[in-house]
């Protein structure tokens, strides 16, 4: 019995010291696990112990330069739930009620407390009123909070300008992107505590700051100018067919965009929104890049006003590739060459400027560079590296051909030709308040650089009038009652991405300014992808016109003089302009039709004088003789003199240059590399 | 009228025998702390559990003060027996225990709750029946094993009818499944036949034989696998198995070394879930840190000296295997308990004696150190 016992005395030692000892290994755990994962364990208990919630600001509102809104936020209610709280206190019944205040139906009102979270919207956005018919239900786990729903008063009006925000206030596109820092105000963030089932701990940690509201951006947009540009660009895109358009109206003095409208055949409210053509996308500018060639041949010197260019008569062969006119001519001087659009004399010039020069005189005007206007994404114009280009890239480029051009590009880049030559920074915002109405953000005009001088300006301004107004001008139809415009057509084939051009389409644009003599608007319209024909004059004139003459009105600008002035127009020679009988037998861009000759009924020996031989010909052989002919070019001598009895056997006309400059030009040619055709023919 | 009275006292012993001293204050202080500890940290644990389910914050609270008065009353009434009033207690607890534990299975008076058929609804009262088969096997071995004493060195008559005995238990209780209690009678048991002078190489035989049940079992239940690979490597299934343990540990770092103060504990707040209960320790150590961690354990080894002491002085074999019986009863269950929060074994399920949340649990505890109480108070015990 005692061993028993003295046995048992010394297992129950044993016992205790071994449960003593898992204690202490208890404690020693303790310590390891706390000491080892403790930083982890505390941020773990932290990051599921917060709970982050953001109060949205009210989104700044967008308005034009006149106050009048673009983009406005509107208070709206969200209704959300804590799943687990609804589930435990309601049931099935009361939950339909819910669905039906909601405009849910039950089952998708289950469907989205079934989720396995501690919170979920069940609707958002909705009215007030309908959120309160939620609340008023006295369901606990049910509440709502303020968002801001963005809307866009004047529907589709600078649509791409102005952009999109997200369902969360986020810019997406345009302003509301590129300003999206200054416009969503300052949201509050809350951090607090809460338990696994997503009750916040503290009560009401709401009250302790409201959301700073986004500040309030204006715009330099006119929305009167803006929606006539849309409405005018809509119907000619409607009527020519095509695709979408594009049209910029500038201050060209301060780079305020007056209005940027893009237009699509098929209206989409969203990606119209998403989707800013006239600074997101680059065409080839086809003859409205001939304007930024006569002025960067201009200021170069590669060129002189008077100089005369033999045009070919519409077709000239180098590299193997033609190079065709719309018209036939002869020659012609740089005016001329601008305001009949010939891609030969523009090809000429370009050739005569050179490869490096034209290229820096481009880069000069923002060819190939973004403009930095305030808008997102903003693309570049391309021109490849000079040393690239082969004659027939000089020439092409010399008409627009091979170069690729934005919008707002080409427009900032006319804006110097309109202003004494200086590149402005085209902009959006003028202003930008806080909810106080301070003036946090100001845009004043910005100058770049000096493209080239206020002459050369003047000069080339001078050059683009004939454009609009000259007898052969390509643009008759951007004429604004009351002023002087100036201005330049383009027609490009469009790049086929598979390799060379589409045939059959084309982007057609217009590029001016008016009032010439003191630029007040300077409108680029842009209409992509026109199935047939290929007049950019045709196209985008008529919509230059309208948008200008409704601007002129809105801005008050007062009409300079009610007719062309004749004598402002630089003299064309070779050009008929200043006799009504040589215009007629001249007149290069009449047809195929030989026009009728003077004093028909009795045979009398026709005016060949001005005429280039080809012409002088055609006509000889309508009237049955057969001339003979000394020297080229074009016709300064005739015998008999016009009028005289026509004999039929001896008609002799004698041929020159018209300049004496010429041969001189055609030396240069022939060191640019390029074939020129021998004056005789 | 006094008649009965007298006869009441004389059935469970001499009430005021000759010689007995005062309860031992070093065994019922430290329990008495863990009591008051576990008032405050079960109305901490459960103010919001009250709260979202019966919209009473003090609810639970509520229940478990009544728990702890009833199971003052046992205990003061324990206190009191004669070693001869303890014994005579044996054979109505084990016939009762046992009785309980069979009346889970009679529809209607068996409760199931989270899958388990484990408790007894009589009327409001709903009672735990494996706690009190816990405290009756103890006092059944510990007779059954003072009976025996010399016949212990025969498997078959010793401790092989203990197995036996044992083994039928725990089949009932792996059925409800409480597989805690299953491993808590089977640790009591080897316990009490140690003590009481078995062979050793009887125990590591059946020892060996009982891990292969164990393990056995373990692959039986696909959530026992799951809390085994879960305890391996919770953060693998922090999702899904490891969850409570990963929250555990979390509550156990938030609260570092000092704690972040009583009441300020988060991961009460439906983190943690059996916060209450079977995880109290948890946020005992985010509340109050390691070194509130400590204390606790260091009120369960004060207990556990001052019980295995009696069980060491105990000349008498049935009160000193009752006393080692009840004493390993409280230490392991805490041990067993804090191994699980503190992510050294698989979770089990069993509560912490004196600080979790649980009626039956609690009054079984109180009774139990009532029992070891009444066991300090002999003349034999120094």
């Amino acid at each position: 019995m005692n061993a028993v016992f003295k046995q048992r005395r010394a297992r129950v030692g044993w016992m205790t010291l071994v449960l003593a000892g898992l204690f202490l290994m208890a404690v020693l755990r303790l310590i390891v696990l706390v000491e080892f994962d403790g930083p982890r364990l505390v941020s773990l208990a932290k990051s599921e112990h917060t709970g982050e919630t953001e109060l949205a600001a009210v989104r700044g509102p967008i308005v034009d330069r006149n106050g009048e809104p673009l983009a406005l936020s509107a208070e709206t209610r969200s209704v959300y739930a804590r799943p687990a709280a609804v589930f435990d206190t309601t049931t099935a019944r009361e939950r339909a009620s819910l669905a039906a205040a909601l405009g849910l139906r039950p089952r998708e009102l289950e469907a989205k407390l079934a989720k396995p979270a501690p919170f979920v919207w069940l609707v958002r956005r909705v009215s007030p009123a309908r959120a309160r018919a939620a609340e008023a239900l006295g369901i606990e786990g049910v509440g709502a909070l303020s968002e801001y729903k963005r809307f866009y008063p004047e529907s589709n009006l600078a649509a791409a300008v102005v952009g999109l925000a997200g369902m969360d206030g986020q810019g997406l596109s345009g302003l509301e992107l590129e300003y999206n820092r200054l416009i969503r105000g300052e949201p509050v963030e809350l951090s607090f505590y809460h338990d696994a089932l997503g009750h916040p701990i503290f009560d009401s940690p709401f009250a302790l700051r409201t959301p700073e509201p986004g500040a309030q951006l204006k715009l330099t947009i006119d929305s009167s100018i803006e929606s006539l540009a849309e409405t005018e660009l809509a119907s000619e895109v409607q009527q020519s067919g095509a695709k979408r358009g594009a049209a910029i109206v500038l201050d060209p003095f301060t780079g305020e965009v007056l209005a940027m409208a893009n237009v699509s055949a098929q209206p989409d409210s969203v990606h119209d929104r998403l989707h800013n053509a006239a600074v997101q996308d680059a065409f080839e500018p086809g003859s409205t890049m001939k304007g930024i060639l006569a002025s960067v041949a201009l200021s170069d010197g590669a060129i002189s006003l008077n100089k005369q260019i033999y045009c070919e008569e519409g077709h000239w062969t180098i590299d193997r590739r033609t190079i065709h006119d719309d018209s036939r001519h002869g020659w012609l001087d740089l005016a001329g060459i601008i305001e009949v659009s010939s891609n030969i004399g523009a090809a000429k010039i370009a050739l005569g400027l050179g490869a490096n020069r034209y290229y820096d005189g481009m880069r000069a005007f923002g060819i190939g560079l973004r403009t930095g206007i305030d808008l997102p994404a903003e693309a570049s114009g391309l021109i490849m590296k000079p040393s690239t280009w082969r004659a027939i890239d000089l020439a092409n480029h010399g008409f627009g051909q091979g170069v690729a051009v934005t919008p707002i590009e080409l427009a900032t880049a006319y804006a110097a030709i309109a202003n004494g030559g200086l590149i402005v920074r085209p902009y959006v915002v003028a202003a930008a308040y806080d909810a106080q109405g301070n003036v946090i953000l100001r845009h004043t005009p910005q100058v770049m650089r000096r493209a080239i001088s206020p002459e050369v300006a003047h000069q080339v301004n001078l050059l683009l009038r004939n454009v609009v107004n000259g007898p052969n001008g390509t643009a008759h139809r951007a004429k604004v009652d009351g002023f002087i415009v100036a201005g330049k057509t383009g027609t490009a084939q469009m790049v086929n991405p598979a390799g060379g051009y589409y045939q059959n389409r084309h982007v057609c644009s217009f590029v001016g300014f008016l009032p010439a003599d003191d630029p007040r608007l300077l409108i680029l319209v842009v209409l992509y992808d026109v199935g047939h024909g290929h007049f950019g004059g045709l196209y985008a004139a008529p919509v230059f016109s309208e948008i200008a003459s409704g601007a002129v009105r809105d801005l008050n600008i007062a009409p300079v003089d009610g007719h062309y002035d004749v004598a402002g127009m630089i003299p064309v020679p070779g050009l008929g302009k200043a006799g009504k009988e040589l215009d007629e037998a001249a007149a290069p861009d009449s047809g195929d039709e030989i026009p009728a000759l003077t004093g028909v009924g009795s045979p009398a020996t026709p005016n060949f004088s001005g005429m280039s031989l080809r012409r002088a010909l055609a006509v000889a052989r309508k009237i049955g003789v057969t001339p003979q002919v000394n020297g080229g070019g074009y016709v300064v001598a005739q015998e008999p003199a016009p009028g005289a009895p026509l004999s039929h056997a001896d008609i002799r006309l004698t041929l020159a240059p018209v300049q004496g400059d010429e041969p001189e030009a055609r030396a240069r040619l022939v060191t640019a590399g390029a074939a020129v055709p021998g004056g005789a023919l | 009228m006094r008649n009965a009275v007298t006869y009441f006292k004389s059935w469970f012993g001499r009430f005021d025998a000759v010689g007995y001293r005062r309860p031992d204050p070093w065994l019922w202080l430290p329990a008495a702390a863990l009591i008051l500890f576990g008032l405050l940290m079960v109305l901490n644990t459960t103010y919001f559990l009250g709260l979202a389910k019966t919209g009473d914050a003090f609810h639970f609270f509520k229940l478990h003060l009544a728990h702890i008065a009833a199971g003052f009353v046992v205990l003061a009434i324990l206190s009191q027996f004669s070693l001869t009033g303890l014994r005579r207690l044996v054979m109505p607890l084990a016939i009762g225990s046992v009785a309980m534990l069979m009346a889970v299975y009679v529809p209607h008076l068996g409760l199931v709750r989270g899958g388990a058929r484990r408790w007894l609804k009589l009327g409001p009262i709903v009672l735990e029946p494996s706690e009190v088969v816990k405290v009756a096997l103890i006092f059944f071995l510990a007779d059954f094993l003072a009976r025996r004493q010399d016949r212990l060195r025969d498997f078959v008559s010793g401790p092989g009818t203990a197995f036996a005995v044992v083994g039928a238990l725990a089949i009932i209780l792996l059925k409800q499944p409480d597989f805690g209690s299953t491993v808590m009678i089977s640790v009591i048991l080897f316990v009490m036949l140690y003590a009481a002078g078995a062979e050793a190489k009887h125990l590591g035989a059946a020892g060996a034989i009982a891990l292969v049940g164990l393990v056995v079992q373990m692959f039986a239940k696909s959530y026992r696998m799951r809390r085994l690979t879960a305890f391996l490597d919770p953060w693998q299934v922090a999702r899904g198995a490891g969850f409570q343990l990963i929250q555990s540990f979390i509550a156990l770092g938030a609260g570092g070394l000092r704690g972040v103060g009583l009441g300020a504990g988060r991961q009460k707040m439906f983190y943690l879930p059996q916060s209450h209960t079977d995880f109290i320790f948890a946020v005992v150590g985010e509340e109050f840190g390691i070194i509130g961690a400590c204390a606790v354990i260091a009120l369960f080894c004060m207990i556990l000296f001052r019980g295995m002491r009696i069980a060491h002085d105990e000349p008498d074999p049935f009160a000193s295997l009752l006393a080692v019986g009840l004493t390993a009863l409280l230490s392991l269950q805490a041990l067993i308990n804090m191994a699980v929060v503190i992510g050294m074994i698989p979770t089990k399920g069993l509560p912490l004696p004196f600080l979790s949340y649980g009626g039956t649990s609690i009054m079984m505890a109180m009774a139990a150190l009532g029992a070891l109480l009444a066991l300090g108070r002999r003349p034999a015990v120094r």
